[in-house]
């Protein structure tokens, strides 16, 4: 290959880099022989949105472990330490403890560290996942596993709360009632079903009421409950079951206005079993064809009911050839439901103070009337019909002349209250802070 | 066991076929992807991760096809989802998420810093061309994007390294007349 300037100035830097060689054979077999006894065993991500929990006990006490502060800190990206602040509460519940480590935060987001820790059993494992919990301020919740310690069997979990109100310097609650561990991913299940012996049409159906639904989702849900009455197949004409899952079947497959219709029965005793279908071309890429979904259930007599244990998978296949697509599914059985009650109470302050401005932009369906910037990044507040597809860019213009792109992180909307959150790549010095951009639009922060 | 041997044994082998695969092309992929993640820890990782797929995945691997172009292009994704993963847990954009490496004599402080200016998919795309020589014909079957896309998006990459490595020299000459 020949080189020219450029290449030859990159070529010599990264040949600079040492990349030591190690004995991957060894560490593949073994993550091969473990494989074998826990089928693909991953952390399925969780939304969680919960408004209120009444809360019962109370058994916060104060711990002075410093290691546990410093083990948070070795865990999270290094930008973050400088503004995380020690908690270091302890609740303890059904020989399970929980300790709210550390947190940051600013006025409308809260991101606290904490560890689960089994003191009597087995029952947390690296699939710990949250199911009932709640922090006292804050409408839109998110929980991942960051860190899993085998020979102590304690997890470390973030938790993120956005849609918050003057957060910073007030006394909080973080409260778990239950989470469930030990889960069992399936991904990339074969369903082994071939979408050209699927009839066109004769596919039997039955009415379904919208006020019957207990779930649902995508993009075709909205249209559905415009509609009040849709037809879904008919329940249990067929009994396809899928290699090494046994919550849930196929009870029925075939085309209703053009749609393919997947009817599911979930049978399993797991609280939270869930999953989902896709599809794939013939080189095992995922095809960006997400389905619609209505949760129902269907009487003795083969009506629909408002109570069951069905789903209905819906795609609308149109422009796609069936016999150059694989249908396939994601699945996970949630495994062990653990119940308690684990409460600590903690007052976050910020380690930066926060700054905020008074505006008027309009961005068509909606008003921007409000900016504060924090340590964390910027919030943009406003009134209307957010627009999903058109997120303002957002800019910060330091004093010193520096400035920062930011990324949208979360969006939240609740009775025409907007509240858009962008975060910052590393903790903001709101004293140097000297204006917005906002979609080219300079709003003046320098007071 | 020769690659030509393996493009057409992989799909119905078993532990001898993963352990020539390793043999041949577990070292090239470690320095792969730990150009990419510049951190060495998550690209053991990230390794070990491409082949347990890959062996897993054998039967949908065909025949006739390359395997090195197939490893590559799991590792590739792997590594992206490393990315992504880190992204979530921090909400900090990638080209600004310093992986925690913890050896630091394995990649120079300045060299790092502007790696890290670079998005994933650039700094793949920089080793591939320049390191590992890769033609374009190849790396549309890792990449699986056109040749001529490619060619734009290594010469938009190539440029970023170059200020961002130019800005890292003037900085550090700057540090030194300082002292």
């Amino acid at each position: 290959m020949k080189y020219d300037n450029d290449e030859q100035i990159i070529k010599a830097k990264l040949s600079t880099i040492k990349t030591p060689e190690y004995d991957i054979a060894t560490e593949v077999n073994k993550k091969l022989e473990q494989k074998s006894s826990i089928i693909n065993k991953r952390k399925p991500l969780r939304i969680a949105m919960l408004t209120c929990a009444c809360l019962m006990l109370s058994v916060g006490v104060l711990a002075a472990t410093v290691l546990s502060f410093n083990k948070i800190g070795s865990k999270v990206s290094p930008e973050i330490v400088p503004i995380l602040q020690p908690i270091e509460m302890v609740s303890e519940d059904n020989g399970i403890k929980m300790e709210v480590v550390a947190a940051y935060n600013d006025d409308e987001m809260a991101v606290i560290y904490l560890t689960m820790q089994d003191l009597t059993g087995d029952r947390i494992d690296e699939s710990i996942d949250l199911y009932n919990y709640t922090l006292s301020e804050g409408a839109l919740f998110n929980s991942q596993v960051i860190d899993y310690d085998e020979e102590t069997k304690t997890a470390i979990l973030r938790i993120q709360a956005n849609g918050g109100e003057k957060m910073d310097g007030k006394k909080l609650s973080f409260v778990v009632k239950s989470f469930l561990s030990g889960s069992l991913v399936f991904d990339e299940v074969e369903t082994g079903i071939n979408l050209t012996d699927i009839e066109d049409a004769n596919s039997q159906t039955i009415p379904l009421n919208m006020e019957h639904v207990s779930g649902g989702s995508g993009t075709m849900f909205d249209l559905w409950e415009k509609q009040g009455t849709i037809q879904v197949l008919k329940g249990d004409e067929m009994n396809i079951s899928l290699p090494q899952i046994d919550f849930m079947y196929i009870s029925n497959i075939g085309y209703i206005d053009n749609k393919l219709h997947i009817q599911t029965k979930w049978v399993g005793d797991g609280i939270d079993d869930h999953g989902y279908f896709y599809f794939t071309d013939a080189e095992n890429n995922a095809l960006e064809l997400y389905p619609s979904t209505v949760h129902f259930g269907i009487d003795e007599s083969g009506n629909t009911m408002d109570r069951g244990d069905y789903i209905e998978y819906v795609f609308d296949l149109k422009g796609i050839d069936p016999k150059e697509v694989f249908l396939k599914g994601y699945f996970v059985s949630s495994g062990k439901y653990i119940e308690g009650n684990w409460e600590t109470k903690f007052k976050l302050q910020s380690v930066n103070p926060e700054k905020e401005t008074e505006c008027k932009l309009d961005f068509g369906t909606w008003e921007l009337d409000r900016i504060q910037v924090s340590q964390i990044g910027v919030t943009l507040l406003g009134i209307g019909k957010y627009d999903e597809e058109n997120n303002p860019q957002i800019q910060v213009n330091m004093t010193d002349g520096t400035a920062q792109k930011m990324e949208l992180s979360t969006s939240f909307s609740q009775n025409e209250k907007i509240n858009l959150k962008y975060l910052s790549n590393a903790p903001l010095d709101s004293t140097m802070i000297e204006s917005v951009n906002v979609d080219g639009k300079l709003i003046n922060f320098k007071h | 066991m020769g690659a030509n041997i393996l493009d057409e044994s992989f799909s119905t082998g078993g532990e001898y076929e993963l352990e020539c695969a390793i043999k041949l092309y577990g070292q090239p992929l470690l320095r792969y992807c730990h150009n990419i993640l510049c951190d060495y820890h998550k690209a053991q990782d990230a390794v070990q991760m491409t082949f347990i797929k890959a062996y897993n995945k054998r039967s949908s691997f065909k025949k006739g096809y390359s395997l090195s172009a197939w490893l590559y292009s799991i590792a590739y994704n792997t590594c992206m989802d490393i990315l992504r993963k880190r992204k979530i847990l921090f909400f900090i954009p990638e080209s600004n998420n310093n992986t925690v490496d913890d050896s630091t004599d394995l990649i120079s402080e300045d060299l790092k810093e502007a790696l890290l200016k670079l998005t994933g998919a650039e700094r793949a795309l920089i080793f591939s061309r320049v390191i590992d020589e890769k033609s374009y014909k190849e790396l549309e079957m890792i990449y699986q994007v056109p040749a001529a896309t490619l060619r734009k998006r290594y010469e938009r990459a190539k440029n970023k390294l170059i200020k961002a490595l130019e800005n890292e020299n003037s900085y550090y000459k700057r540090l030194e007349e300082f002292k």
